[in-house]
């Protein structure tokens, strides 16, 4: 879910009336970058750090690439979401038995071309310059949404998500390019995978 | 199938490897058929350590991922396990005398216990000489980057793992419960 938050964020950020002169993606154009990621969880002094790579093609889907600690490799299509652990498949989410990813790709879909009524019915978002947080509306849903703090330049900058709990997650984007959607044989190889 | 029923879907190896096993004894865990070990101190680890790992367990065809990350000190053994969407599936603290466990899932089934998961804990990091001194009805075994638990001269348990494993690989094969772990291992950074 975090990856499709992630996915829907990035379209946000390209899309968003805060951005002052917000990029966008022409058609068989690509998002690619860099995160870090820092995981704070209640009880531990120490967050754990991750860093990776992200692919967004609209129509087509995402691909989040954990590179350390671990190389986890997140694929979200319209046809669900896989995960695979050292090039091994180890999650396999069909979006048929998946309500709530479908939910989110609708949202996904929306913000790619400006829409956000359907993420503004999942959420309350204040929009302030540069920065826009969205609080969940719902609270029936069996996967809790997490609060959302957006930091748009042209592009996401810095996305925090805080849990009910106190658990938060703060992602940093860099090295962010849009351009052509050509994709290299392993991230074709890894839609193609995501699509069976 | 909402996320709950998604959820319990990827713990079914683990409520599958549990099934099999009786309930945990006070501050002991069955780990194989008859064989019984007790919760060695946080302290006994000899060393504080604060790391994040990446389990895989597979039974049968079946293969799931989880996320755990530990922290020991000489006072207290604290556990948080995740699952794959991030949600908090319980969090364990052991200090030595009481295990105390907190944010369980409501979906997460009782046989799913802290002890079983500490259980598998101990031993792939514990020293050999903490987990002799509580391990009944079996004898552990360490030769180069392996470490067996024997039943009656029988290979029940498995494990090999670099170092004490809290940075890179570790496996363990429990043969009793017929589930494999494999798990990535990495220290976090003071």
């Amino acid at each position: 879910m975090r990856a499709v938050l992630f996915a829907l964020l990035l379209l946000a950020g390209l899309a968003g009336p805060a951005a002052a002169q917000p990029l966008t993606l022409c058609p068989g154009e690509a998002l690619r970058g860099h995160f870090v990621q820092e995981r704070f969880l209640s009880g531990f002094e120490r967050p754990v750090r991750s860093e990776g790579s992200f692919l967004l093609l609209p129509g087509t889907g995402l691909i989040w690439h954990g590179e350390t600690p671990f190389p986890v490799v997140t694929a979200i299509t319209a046809n669900g979401m896989v995960q695979s652990v050292g090039g091994k498949e180890t999650l396999r989410i069909p979006v048929a038995k998946a309500p709530f990813l479908a939910h989110l790709y609708e949202m996904m879909s929306g913000v790619v071309v400006g829409d956000w009524t359907a993420l503004e019915g999942d959420f309350e978002t204040v929009r302030d310059d540069r920065r826009i947080v969205l609080t969940p509306r719902r609270t029936d849903l069996s996967l809790p949404l997490p609060v959302i703090a957006v930091e748009v330049g042209q592009l996401v900058e810095r996305v925090e998500m805080t849990k009910p709990n106190g658990d938060r997650d703060l992602l940093r984007f860099s090295r962010q390019t849009v351009g052509s959607s050509a994709l290299s044989a392993d991230e074709a190889g890894i839609f193609q995978a995501a699509s069976r | 199938m909402r996320a709950t029923g998604i959820l319990c879907g990827l713990l079914l190896l683990l409520v599958q490897a549990c099934a099999a096993s009786p309930p945990t004894d006070g501050a002991k865990a069955f780990v194989a058929a008859g064989v019984v070990l007790a919760r060695p101190s946080p302290a006994s680890l000899g060393r504080s350590v604060e790391a994040v790992q990446l389990i895989t367990a597979r039974r049968g065809g079946e293969t799931q991922t989880f996320e755990a990350r530990l922290s020991v000190s000489a006072e207290a053994l604290l556990l948080v396990a995740n699952d794959a969407f991030g949600q908090r599936l319980l969090t364990l603290r052991w200090d030595g005398r009481n295990l105390v466990e907190t944010d369980r899932a409501g979906w997460l089934p009782e046989r799913i216990t802290g002890d079983n998961i500490l259980a598998d804990v101990f031993l792939v990091h514990w020293p050999r000489e903490a987990l002799q001194a509580g391990l009944q009805g079996a004898e552990l075994r360490e030769t180069d980057g392996t470490r067996s638990v024997f039943r009656d001269g029988r290979e029940v348990i498995r494990i090999t793992r670099s170092g004490d494993g809290w940075s890179g690989e570790s496996r363990l094969e429990n043969r009793d419960w017929h589930y494999e772990l494999l798990i990535r291992s990495a220290e976090i950074a003071p």
